[in-house]
């Protein structure tokens, strides 16, 4: 593909554009980040021929693929970078106190959700930090993992990784639970067996009744791209599958404050957990 | 401390704690009175990851105390939660949000590599602003396993002509690391480091797309007369990834023997992926003989060659070939009729756009748009045709007509913004109709803003009045 540079946006584009993203994502794009969809949406709209965005929205709305085209822009837009093992401190409070609490009164099958699993890194890190801990085999676990993107989706259920999804793993974890090929790393199949993967919006309410009941939820680092009103539906939608106890952690920087009374907040020392 | 105070010049920065309470602030707030030669001052939130309701009352009052001195008072570094209490309160509008990277130093910046809302940009502050103290973080860190930012500092390094730094790049293009490898190809390509120039032809056909353009695309910067024959063996490779890169490189080289082996491809090419891409190539070749190529093409049973095609006629501006565009406004493809009016757009005479205008009730949605946009660009008056569609059940193309009329005959223009502002259901022709308006300003059109944020039910529509209230 010729990449004959950023395509920038005007300001009407960009109003029309995020209000598109904002109705099938719920995602709200601040002023601030216009800059982010022209860098991640230039090249798109080069393969489509067109040479402003108001081409690409009238494709979005005229277009008879459209829907697939929708598909796609969600998948530009909502690419987050993560690793294995991101702020670990969370997923050690769920293997040392809240996987235990549950078994010791008695609970047998535990589910848990990574509600925006991005490339699979989250979801199989606690899959590994619960096999490191023997507790797979002291209860029925099952892990599922979402994201409203499909191509992140396909990354995570072929299990292949590059060397950057790997910054401050331990040399021990990564050589015990990946296959280095070439210039790629391979999870070992027994921990990509643990979790189940599907493509879900937060934004539709109708995810509740996919996912089913739960006992951990995990929503990291996404939270920060939806608006209040959003937010607050997001995080009904989690009170709601939890079950009694119930536990939500969120990203270090998002908070439940001004969004939900509904949740007690607790401090660990190495960051919050959100229970039910 | 909670709030420190920094005076650089006529810039005054206060630095907010995250353990700021809402009495030291109200206090700092008035502290700023003492300084009455500041030009601008800046508020940092860059510690605070919340803020509490008190405070913003303190903040109130830190601008209307900066006016109070003649100073400008901008809010800098508010991180996403910050922002969001601002948009809940409505203080998005009222302060001015900027970004100040000049009050991290270096450990802190080079962090914020990590963040990707950040890091281009965070690059190009270090480049723009290169000294001893940056250049050594740059150079610890690329002495270091950490793949993130090892690549944005060989791109910093680049970006800032750091060619002290050249070896260390050129030992990058051996990292295991695609994004990293990337990285120095990239920078290797502007620095002109021909001695690389055959280790970058290995990642023509690597796996990685970035990689791969990258490696195009400084094969170009690097190339000499050989390179486009080189390249052109590469054209008739079995792996399209590898064809799809040679023709990037090759568009780049834009030469008389690229253009030839580009044409020449294009005669034998098979995979309609490639054809199209061959077609865009072709038409960024200022050379004779590119028009009949595409007007050939237009003819293709591919749409995606005929799209292509299409879209180059509008990059090209093929005057000569006017009639062959226009018969192609009412293709069976609506996309390549939404080119082909776009083409003619840029170069038909009245009596060409006389034509498009009669096509108009003949044609899909998406190209009725194309040709109320591109009569809008016709130094001709058809306001008349304008008025009869300004009323149409599509939003898209109320909002066109405004655009064209705004172009075409002001005063009409002005008339029809302000019906459309106050009447229309779609806050997107709204929206239209206020760029129009500020740009047009007709009598009492402050008035007409003001009401406007009163009782318009949109928040994109009333964020936009708010700012041009804000400039006036």
């Amino acid at each position: 593909m010729i990449n004959t540079g950023t395509i920038k946006i005007k300001d009407d584009e960009f109003v029309e554009l995020k209000d598109i993203i904002y109705k099938n994502a719920a995602i709200a794009f601040a002023d601030s980040k216009k800059y982010l969809i022209e860098n991640r949406l230039s090249k798109r709209l080069q393969e489509l021929n067109f040479s402003s965005f108001k081409d690409y929205i009238y494709y979005l709305k005229y277009d008879s693929k459209k829907r697939e085209e929708m598909e796609i822009l969600l998948n530009h837009v909502t690419i987050n970078e993560t690793y294995f093992l991101r702020e670990r401190a969370q997923m050690d409070h769920m293997i040392k106190n809240v996987i235990p609490e549950l078994i010791a009164k008695g609970k047998r099958n535990i589910r848990i959700w990574s509600a925006a699993c991005s490339s699979g890194e989250e979801p199989y890190s606690i899959a590994i930090l619960l096999n490191e801990a023997g507790l797979f085999g002291k209860a029925n676990i099952e892990i599922i993992a979402t994201d409203i993107n499909t191509e992140v989706l396909q990354i995570a259920q072929k299990g292949i990784y590059r060397t950057i999804s790997f910054r401050g793993v331990p040399p021990a974890i990564q050589q015990k639970y990946f296959t280095k090929d070439g210039f790629t790393f391979k999870l070992d199949p027994n921990i990509m067996n643990k979790i189940k993967f599907f493509q879900g919006n937060l934004s539709n309410p109708m995810l509740g009744s996919k996912v089913g009941k739960l006992d951990v939820i995990f929503c990291r680092n996404v939270l920060i791209y939806f608006d209040v009103p959003s937010k607050t539906k997001v995080i009904d939608l989690f009170h709601k599958s939890l079950n009694v106890p119930g536990a939500l952690y969120l990203g270090h920087s998002e908070t439940l404050n001004k969004i939900s009374v509904s949740f007690k907040m607790e401090n660990f020392g190495g960051g919050i957990i959100y229970r039910k | 401390m909670s709030v420190e105070f920094a005076k650089t010049g006529d810039i005054l920065k206060v630095i907010v704690g995250q353990d700021a309470s809402g009495k030291e602030l109200e206090e700092a707030s008035r502290n700023i009175l003492t300084f009455k030669d500041t030009a601008r001052i800046s508020l940092d939130l860059k510690n605070c990851f919340y803020i509490q309701s008190k405070a913003l009352a303190a903040l109130i009052a830190f601008k209307k105390n900066s006016y109070k001195i003649g100073a400008d008072f901008v809010i800098s570094n508010v991180c996403e939660n910050v922002f969001q209490v601002f948009e809940m309160a409505n203080l998005n509008m009222y302060f001015t949000i900027v970004e100040d990277f000049t009050t991290y130093n270096p450990d802190e910046l080079v962090e914020k590599f990590f963040e990707a809302d950040y890091a281009d940009r965070v690059s190009d502050f270090i480049s723009e602003n290169m000294n001893e103290v940056y250049r050594k973080k740059l150079y610890e860190v690329m002495e270091s396993d950490e793949p993130t930012l090892k690549y944005y500092a060989i791109l910093t390094l680049g970006k800032s002509h750091d060619y002290a730094s050249e070896d260390m790049i050129k030992e990058a293009l051996n990292s295991d690391v695609p994004q990293v490898a990337k990285a120095a190809v990239l920078v290797l390509g502007w620095f002109g480091d021909t001695d690389s120039k055959e280790k970058i032809y290995s990642f023509l056909d690597c796996e990685m797309e970035d990689l791969r353009d990258a490696a195009a695309a400084s094969i170009a910067l690097l190339s000499d007369d050989s390179d486009a024959e080189r390249l052109g063996k590469l054209l008739s490779s079995e792996n399209i990834s590898v064809r799809k890169v040679t023709i990037q490189a090759l568009t780049l080289i834009n030469d008389q023997k690229a253009f030839d082996l580009l044409v020449q491809s294009l005669n034998s090419e098979k995979n309609e992926e490639v054809s199209s891409a061959l077609i865009r190539a072709i038409s960024s070749f200022n050379k004779p003989g590119v028009s009949d190529i595409l007007i050939k093409a237009l003819g293709s049973s591919s749409i995606k060659t005929r799209e292509a095609a299409a879209s180059g006629l509008a990059k090209i501006k093929a005057k000569d070939k006017i009639n062959e565009i226009l018969a192609r406004v009412t293709d069976s493809d609506s996309w390549v009729g939404y080119f082909a009016v776009k083409a003619c757009g840029d170069i038909c005479s009245v009596a060409e756009a006389q034509m498009l205008k009669n096509s108009y009730p003949e044609v899909d949605e998406n190209v009725k748009l194309a040709i109320v946009e591109a009569l809008g660009k016709i130094n001709a008056d058809f306001s008349e045709f304008y008025i009869s569609i300004l009323n149409d059940e599509n939003e898209d193309i109320r909002k066109e007509v405004l655009s064209a009329l705004a172009n075409d005959n002001k005063e009409l223009a002005s008339g029809a913004a302000v019906k459309l502002f106050i009447e229309d259901k779609s806050w997107l022709v709204r929206y239209k109709a206020l760029e129009i308006i500020n740009a047009i300003k007709p009598k009492d059109y402050v008035e007409l803003l003001k009401e406007g944020l009163e009782t318009d039910d949109s928040k994109y529509v009333k964020e936009k009045i708010q700012s041009i209230l804000d400039a006036l």
